[in-house]
């Protein structure tokens, strides 16, 4: 993808989709919420607008759709229920499908269209949905629209109305408020009028009374502008496309026939009805309803709806009634619009299809109408200004940008570590003290300003782990929902920040571990009764940050695991034998899940028990060098605990030197460096061993491991150097020659054919331009 | 030049842009009753409208101009038989 607009685009738009996600679930929770209700609406017309923009019809499409639902329930006509979550649910997951391909091939898959449509119609279906709405679909709210319709002249639209149908002319009706601004980004209201095709009828009103000339200020935007004209819809939305939050554009008639629903002499009283004409009417009403219910083609149904509608009218005309003539005229419209029957339908069967009921039912449709107008004009606005304002404050930066930085930093950081060995030089080689001293002193504040820098650009990268949280919700929820459960989930501490690097990697094992809870930790909510829980089980998340490190616990109050089975389960897996079930402590016991290969799921479900999913964690988590801890009683529920490093740029290193060569050792899997005399050590066939601190402590020689052929070294004394290793459980020796110093390296990892090599972790630079190797421990013995 | 004065009249000529908005309506608050002619105008910005509108004491020579003729000026003059 290397449209910039396009890049940009997927970006917001997966941003949104975040708070578009966030929202809805607290709407499951908090229907009322009218808050959240703007936010969800604002998000997805920005996404409407966004799409549109770029030409992704598709997305734009059942996005508008989606912004229809919500504009309703935004101005309280209808109610939010879980099924419309559902449905928004599977918008959001489309829109989001449709970002993925634009991410990966740039433009939108041919079958997006038709799921597109599915989801349209679904989306659609909710506004119709009986017993909901007795007003039909709009693009815009039929209260607003109403509203701003109102506004123009009764008998000019219907006047217009009519002369374009005889002349199969479009007529549509445009309401533009320019912005009060719009002078200063070059628009001009008039001339933007000059381009109308057809304008038929026009007025211009100031927003609010003129003032005094003197106190006027003539560069702010005072008009509100009405208009007529024979362009459609479409049209008219492509000319006012930059005005699009400032304009409402309602298509009044296509270029087809009309039936005519204006009386032929304005105000005059309606005329009262005879008993014979009244019988008569309820007959020929009737009949209508009856012709408008048979089942019809595409083909013939708006005909007969034609003929249909202007029978209806012509008995209003007789009768002299205005305000049903325009409620059948609205509705007609919308029948048009919606390329179905049912608003007629509903105005005919509003009544019992007699004449006093018809005017009754149309009027309360209007007069319901009325009130609920909202500020959609005022949100956009408001809206405007919220990004602008953001904008300014926070920059985007693409990661490989930061990176590079961070890379670069890490460069400099290598640099300047050459400085101590110059001085060094300058000292013993050409016996300069006084150079070597000064150049100590430039060191000192270049390594000062280094680390600052170090600082800075580790905080460019910091993330909040709530960025992964968010997508927690929908998981627990889908996930609950199809195993018929009943979770709450509880997310706490969302603001604890690590680098972005671990934040990422997270997300993958923390999905497994809430899958985990959800499938196997939270009983259905008759066993939980049964059990004496509340039907509802909570499953808490929590992180926080302890010294260097985030603390992630992720807690359930569900049925625990239980020992014995884990025993049972690894032994009939061959995980472990008979003897060692036997001798493993419960709390070692239940550690087994993490063994690859096990899985205690009695059913394999799509969810969880692959018997992958706790291996996968445990290995996701050890990569980004972070440990866990589970706790578990059985019947009250389980406790993991993840400690994972706030950044994984920097790692300390304790430098060890074995035939006369440098390797690095991780130190957060240093335990001791200890000298052992050899006397100490202990020979059991190949294998060596000591006692330390009352445990027994296996050595492997780092040559022997490395495939090195020379002997470890001893010092004087004939004591072995060795590096004392924490492996899970235990502890490992490894006998090295000599320890040297601890350093803070930034680790590369090996590239190509050298990532092959898994007993390294990776490489670093050292000050005087040697390159250290990084042994990863766990892989080299491994190697035996 | 698309503005000119003389006297109690102004004449607006060809296209008036948004620069002129002020200048009129400066012009416009010292007159007590004065003339604008928009025979020869063919565009007024919304702003230069504006200032039209607002100074309730102006006589006009109409436009030739088919927009500003059919749908500008009768505003404008609506404008005059309200005040």
């Amino acid at each position: 993808m290397n449209n910039p607009l396009l890049e940009q685009f997927v970006q917001e738009a997966r941003e949104g989709l975040e708070t578009i996600g966030r929202a809805l679930l607290q709407l499951e929770h908090a229907p009322d919420d009218k808050e959240v209700i703007n936010a969800l609406f604002r998000s997805i017309h920005t996404l409407k607008g966004n799409s549109g923009l770029l030409g992704l019809t598709p997305l734009a499409g059942a996005t508008h759709h989606a912004e229809d639902l919500l504009d309703q329930v935004r101005n309280g006509v209808l109610p939010f229920v879980a099924d419309y979550a559902d449905i928004l649910l599977e918008w959001a997951d489309f829109v989001s499908d449709c970002l993925d391909d634009l991410d990966t091939v740039g433009e939108l898959q041919a079958l997006r269209d038709d799921r597109a449509a599915q989801i349209a119609t679904a989306l659609k279906g909710c506004l119709g949905a009986p017993g909901t709405a007795v007003r039909p679909v709009e693009s815009e709210s039929p209260a607003v629209v109403a509203d701003w319709l109102q506004s123009f002249p009764a008998n000019v639209l219907e006047q217009e109305k009519h002369d374009a149908a005889r002349e199969s002319h479009p007529l549509s009706a445009v309401h533009y408020q320019p912005d009060s601004e719009c002078f200063f980004s070059g628009e001009d209201p008039l001339l933007q009028l000059r381009q109308v095709e057809g304008l038929r009828w026009l007025d211009i009103q100031p927003v609010s009374p003129w003032p005094d000339m003197a106190e006027l200020d003539i560069y702010r935007c005072n008009l509100e502008i009405r208009f007529l004209c024979r362009m459609d819809g479409q049209a008219l939305k492509e000319l006012f496309r930059y005005m699009a939050p400032y304009t409402k554009v309602r298509q009044l008639q296509g270029s087809t026939f009309r039936p005519v629903f204006y009386l032929d002499e304005a105000e005059s009283d309606p005329r009262p009805l005879s008993e014979e004409e009244h019988t008569a009417w309820f007959k020929i009403v009737e009949t209508q309803r009856k012709i408008l219910e048979l089942p019809a083609d595409a083909g013939i149904w708006e005909g007969r709806l034609q003929s249909v509608v202007q029978t209806l009218a012509n008995l209003y005309r007789y009768q002299q009634s205005q305000p049903m003539l325009e409620a059948l005229s609205q509705a007609y419209d919308r029948c048009i619009e919606l390329k179905s029957a049912e608003p007629v339908l509903r105005l005919l069967r509003g009544g019992d299809g007699n004449p006093a009921g018809f005017v009754d039912g149309a009027s309360s449709a209007l007069a319901g109408s009325a009130p609920v107008a909202g500020p959609v004009q005022e949100d956009a606005g408001r809206r405007t200004d919220e990004s602008a304002e953001k904008a300014s404050r926070v920059l985007k930066v693409s990661q490989e940008k930061v990176d590079r930085l961070m890379d670069l930093i890490g460069e400099m950081v290598v640099a300047k570590n050459a400085l101590p060995y110059l001085a060094g030089k300058a000292e013993n080689q050409f016996g300069n003290r006084e150079l070597a001293r000064e150049i100590k002193s430039q060191y000192l504040v270049i390594n000062r300003i280094a680390e600052e820098m170090q600082d800075a650009i580790m905080q460019v990268r910091m993330m909040p782990v709530g960025t992964i949280f968010q997508r927690f919700p929908r998981l627990v929820r889908d996930l609950s929902k199809k195993l018929h459960k009943q979770v709450e989930l509880v997310l706490e501490g969302e603001d604890t920040e690590a680098d972005k690097n671990v934040i990422e990697r997270l997300a993958e094992p923390m999905i497994h571990i809430l899958r985990n809870s959800l499938d196997h930790g939270i009983e259905s909510p008759e066993a939980r009764l049964a059990a004496g829980k509340p039907a509802q089980g909570c499953i808490r998340i929590s992180a926080h940050q302890e010294a260097d490190r985030v603390i992630i616990q992720i807690r359930d109050d569900g049925k625990g695991i239980d020992p014995v089975q884990v025993r049972r389960k690894a032994m009939e897996k061959s995980l472990i034998d008979a003897a060692k079930a036997e001798s493993l402590s419960d709390a070692d016991a239940i550690q087994l899940i993490f063994h690859p290969g096990f899985s205690t799921a009695e059913q394999v479900s799509d969810l969880s028990g692959r018997g992958v999913g706790m291996d996968v964690v445990r290995s996701a988590i050890e990569a980004v060098h972070g440990s866990f801890q589970l706790e578990s009683k059985v019947g009250e529920g389980t406790l993991l605990q993840l400690a994972l490093p706030l950044s994984m740029a920097v790692t300390n290193v304790m430098i060890i030197e074995s035939s006369g060569q440098i390797f690095g050792v991780p130190m957060e899997m240093v335990v001791e460096t200890v000298r052992v005399a050899r006397s100490q050590i202990r020979h059991f066939k190949h294998n060596r061993s000591t006692v330390l601190r009352g445990r027994i402590v296996p050595l492997y020689g780092l040559n022997a491991l490395l495939a090195l052929d020379e002997e470890q070294m001893a010092n004087e004394q004939d004591e072995l150097a060795v590096l004392v290793l924490r492996m899970g459980a235990e502890n490992v020796g490894i006998v090295v020659d000599e320890f040297r110093e601890t350093v803070d390296i930034i680790l590369k990892p090996m590239e190509g054919i050298l990532a092959q090599l898994s007993v390294y972790s990776g490489t670093a630079l050292l000050g005087d331009g040697t390159v250290l190797m990084v042994i990863n421990p766990k892989e080299l013995l491994l190697c035996l | 030049m698309p503005l000119m004065f003389e006297g109690h009249s102004a004449r607006l000529v060809g296209q008036v842009g948004v620069e002129d908005a002020e200048t009129l309506l400066v012009w416009l608050a010292d007159q007590e009753a004065a003339t604008v002619d928009l025979e020869d105008c063919e565009h007024i910005h919304a702003a230069v409208f504006q200032a039209l509108l607002v100074s309730r004491i102006v006589h006009f020579k109409p436009p030739r101009d088919g927009f500003m003729a059919g749908y500008v000026f009768p505003l404008l003059q609506r404008e005059r038989s309200e005040a």
